[in-house]
């Protein structure tokens, strides 16, 4: 009973005892009641045909005996209908008819007839016994069939008892048999099957609640499922810090992927940028270099001019003119100082300090418009560039938020170092720069203000575009403009 | 024309012998010892012997001279030797009975001028003749045994216990008239024929074979093989020739010879007392039916009872006679 073969065997041994034992059973009252049909209806059919054999003969002898008899009576009748009477007459006197020869003759056919009738009887009557004989011999071979059918009852009577209480035993054993098995069997199975679906929903943690010792099928399943339970979670655990570690990596590669994308539109618009800015240095260097040369013949042929003239009013002009005239040099100048850079003082430059100075110089006009300027030192910004270029772009930036803030406003510079870059910002309270200025704010000569030449921001961009740094426009904390120039950092020396 | 069986001529035979023995018998009438009339009588079938039988038993009732069978050649120079001797004989000459179909052609034929009885038996339809009967000289009367055709298809499928039956006759049509007269035949006996072709091979199997003598010139079929060819092919068959009751016919219908000789010697009897008056045959109507067990055995017939009741004889070779009653005081 230790073999899960062994008790499938077993169970459907009995199913098939059972089964078998049913088909005894009902085979044999199936043929226990057609046997009982089959006599009954030979009992009738003997009856009835002995009934009709009776009624039959009875009818066919009637028949006979009356044909015979009227076809007697009417051939004798014919016979005396048809006997030519003309022989019975009298030869010598043939009005006579001689009865007596009649009635001989008459006599005489009687008994022919007689004879022949009495053999015709006979003969008929065989013919009637040999077909009675004939229907009593199928009645009785019915009656033999019908107490055969009876006989046949019995035995199957008998042979249906003996068939049933086999059959109820047979079950009966059958149905102990399975109950034991299902017992057995059925249970374990049903706990098992129990402890895989809950395997399958996904708890993998506890083990299986079935016990797993002994020997047979049933407990060689338990074991394998257990072993299988604790593969799969070892499995599982393993794969789910395998997909952590591989989701960390991919995060990073795509956050190093987003800064890279960030970095490279960046540079991207910072070239666009500077490509174009190069173009407009180029032709504001070209038209400058020409109109400084028309500037160097004005400026000579109004100081003939003037030492030419003794006239104070007319020399008083002639002065103006040369002013002028000398402003637009000095404007030309600050063009060509973009195109053609010229011979630059290269040297360590302190932000912080550069800013300070502007700041210094820039007071007095933010104090006659109660304007807030305030220096922020983030840590220690060196650069290796020229110190007045570098106060020039400082200069620019700081002009620019003085007049963009309303009086009693706040321009807060920030000089410091971020990672290798050195920074510079100028943020301001003003109204800011609308994001349609924005592309178009270091073009030269481009300007919201009424008085402004538009060359400020230009001649920034390109100074601190020779540095190898950049200028970029953003939102200040306190609401108006930022401008952050960023230029790589130098380390500051031992010594300092 | 078929010859004569064997047998009809051994039977011829024994009556000639017979006859001659009872000339010589003692009847104690001087005028019965010698034959004063005569019959003659090509055999044809076993029912021309009864008839002729019956006529000389007729003759003796009526008290009439011998009758004697005058044995004649079956060709025209006998029969003409006969009438020029018949001729030659003194007044009254004497009564000559032809019995059968083709003696009394063959006496006609001869310029035989009566006083005369031609005995006959003819197949009937509607009472009527099926075949015409040559016209008689003046001083002949016609004697007439009749087989109804009603009587004979009401038989026949009484017997077989199937109505129609299909019937084929054994013999061959000579003659466009045979085939019409067959026809008739069928109609009026309500049977149905099969179509008029040799027994063997059967295109169509009849459940009966007729064998009947139409005097049409047909041919018959030799009977030994109509026999063998029933009991083969299991068909009854029915004959109108009396000697084949106990020889192979299951049914035989056939007149009453007896009777129909007893009214040959009435017309006899009229015409030698000068008491014929016209023409008209003298008819015996009434038809014999026989019925041989063996044959319907034989032929897988199985005749009912009720029609073996109704019928003149039945015969078997087996049947187990019951005993006579001792015969009584006359």
């Amino acid at each position: 009973m230790r073999s899960l073969v062994v008790r499938t065997l077993l169970l459907v041994g009995g199913v098939v005892l059972l089964l078998g034992a049913a088909l005894v059973a009902w085979i044999t009252s199936q043929d226990r009641a057609s046997a009982r049909a089959a006599a009954e209806q030979e009992q009738v059919l003997a009856e009835q045909e002995a009934r009709s054999l009776a009624r039959e003969l009875l009818g066919t002898s009637t028949k006979a005996s009356t044909a015979l008899v009227e076809g007697a009576a009417r051939r004798l009748v014919r016979w005396l209908e048809e006997e030519p009477l003309g022989l019975y007459r009298d030869p010598r006197d043939p009005e006579r008819v001689d009865v007596e020869a009649i009635k001989q003759a008459l006599t005489a056919e009687v008994r022919r007839r007689g004879r022949d009738e009495t053999e015709h009887v006979g003969l008929l009557l065989e013919r009637l016994g040999t077909e009675a004989e004939k229907r009593i011999d199928s009645v009785a071979l019915e009656a033999r069939r019908a107490a055969q059918a009876r006989a046949e009852v019995a035995t199957a009577e008998r042979s249906g008892r003996l068939a049933a209480r086999l059959a109820l035993l047979l079950g009966g054993l059958a149905l102990l048999l399975a109950l034991v098995l299902l017992i057995s069997v059925v249970g374990p199975v049903r706990r098992l099957r129990a402890e895989v679906n809950r395997i399958a929903a996904g708890d993998l943690v506890r083990p299986l609640a079935v016990p797993t010792g002994g020997a047979g099928e049933l407990q060689d399943l338990t074991r394998d499922v257990e072993r299988m339970r604790g593969q799969i979670a070892a499995a599982t655990t393993h794969l789910e810090s395998e997909v952590a570690r591989k989701t960390e990596h991919l995060s990073e590669a795509l956050a190093a992927r987003t800064h890279a994308l960030e970095e490279l539109d960046a540079t991207k618009d910072r070239l666009v940028q500077s490509a174009k800015m190069a173009g407009l240095g180029t032709l504001a260097g070209g038209v400058a270099h020409e109109f400084n040369n028309l500037l160097g013949g004005i400026l000579a042929s109004v100081e003939n001019a003037r030492s030419a003239v003794s006239d104070t009013s007319v020399r008083e002009d002639l002065d103006l003119a040369k002013r002028t005239a000398r402003r637009a040099a000095t404007l030309v100048e600050a063009l060509l100082g973009v195109a053609r850079p010229g011979q630059r003082a290269l040297g360590r430059v302190d932000l912080g300090a550069v800013a300070a100075e502007v700041l210094e110089a820039a007071r007095p006009l933010a104090s006659t418009r109660s304007i807030t300027l305030t220096h922020e030192r983030q840590g220690v910004a060196l650069v290796h560039g020229d110190d007045g270029q570098l106060y020039q772009v400082a200069l620019n930036l700081v002009t620019n938020a003085l007049q963009a803030v309303q009086n009693g406003g706040r321009v807060r510079v920030v000089t410091g170092a971020r990672g290798r870059k050195a920074v510079l910002e100028v943020n301001d309270d003003g109204p800011g720069i609308r994001p349609e200025d924005r592309a178009r704010l270091f073009e030269p000569f481009f300007t919201t203000k009424a008085t402004g030449t538009g060359l400020g921001l230009f001649v920034s961009y390109g100074i601190v575009e020779r540095h190898g740094g950049a200028i970029e426009v953003g939102e200040a904390r306190e609401g108006g403009a930022c401008l952050t120039v960023t230029l790589p950092a130098q380390e500051p020396s031992p010594r300092a | 024309m078929r010859p004569p069986v064997p047998y009809v001529r051994g039977l011829l035979s024994v009556l000639a012998l017979a006859v001659c023995s009872g000339l010589s018998g003692a009847s104690g009438e001087p005028e019965r010892t010698t034959c004063r009339h005569w019959a003659v009588l090509l055999p044809e079938d076993a029912g021309q012997l009864r008839t002729y039988d019956g006529i000389r038993k007729g003759l003796e009732v009526a008290q009439l001279e011998r009758l004697c069978l005058k044995d004649l050649a079956d060709d025209e120079a006998a029969f003409r030797g006969f009438v020029a001797e018949h001729r030659a004989l003194p007044s009254p000459t004497p009564l000559v009975f032809a019995v059968g179909r083709r003696a009394g052609d063959r006496l006609l034929a001869a310029g035989f001028e009566g006083p005369g009885v031609y005995v006959t038996t003819a197949m009937t339809v509607g009472g009527l003749p099926l075949t015409p009967e040559p016209a008689l000289p003046p001083g002949s009367l016609r004697a007439r045994g009749e087989i109804s055709a009603e009587v004979l298809g009401s038989a026949l499928s009484d017997l077989l216990g199937v109505n129609p039956p299909l019937v084929r006759l054994t013999w061959e049509a000579t003659s466009p008239e045979a085939t019409a007269a067959a026809e008739r035949l069928m109609k009026a006996a309500g049977l149905t024929l099969a179509p008029v072709e040799p027994i063997a091979p059967p295109s169509i199997v009849p459940q009966a074979l007729l064998h009947l003598r139409l005097g049409l010139g047909e041919r018959l079929y030799p009977w030994a093989q109509v026999v063998a060819e029933a009991t083969q092919g299991k068909f009854a068959v029915l004959s109108d020739d009396p000697a084949h009751y106990g020889t192979g016919a299951a049914l035989v219908v056939t007149p009453d010879h007896a009777l129909l000789g007893r009214l040959a010697a009435e017309a006899g009897r009229r015409l030698w007392r000068g008491e014929a008056q016209g023409s008209e045959p003298l008819v015996a109507r009434e038809c014999r039916l026989l019925v041989d067990l063996d044959a319907c055995a034989a032929q897988g017939v199985v005749p009912p009872v009720t029609f073996l009741a109704r019928v003149h004889g039945v015969r078997s070779s087996a049947a187990r006679r019951p005993p006579l009653a001792p015969p009584g005081p006359r």
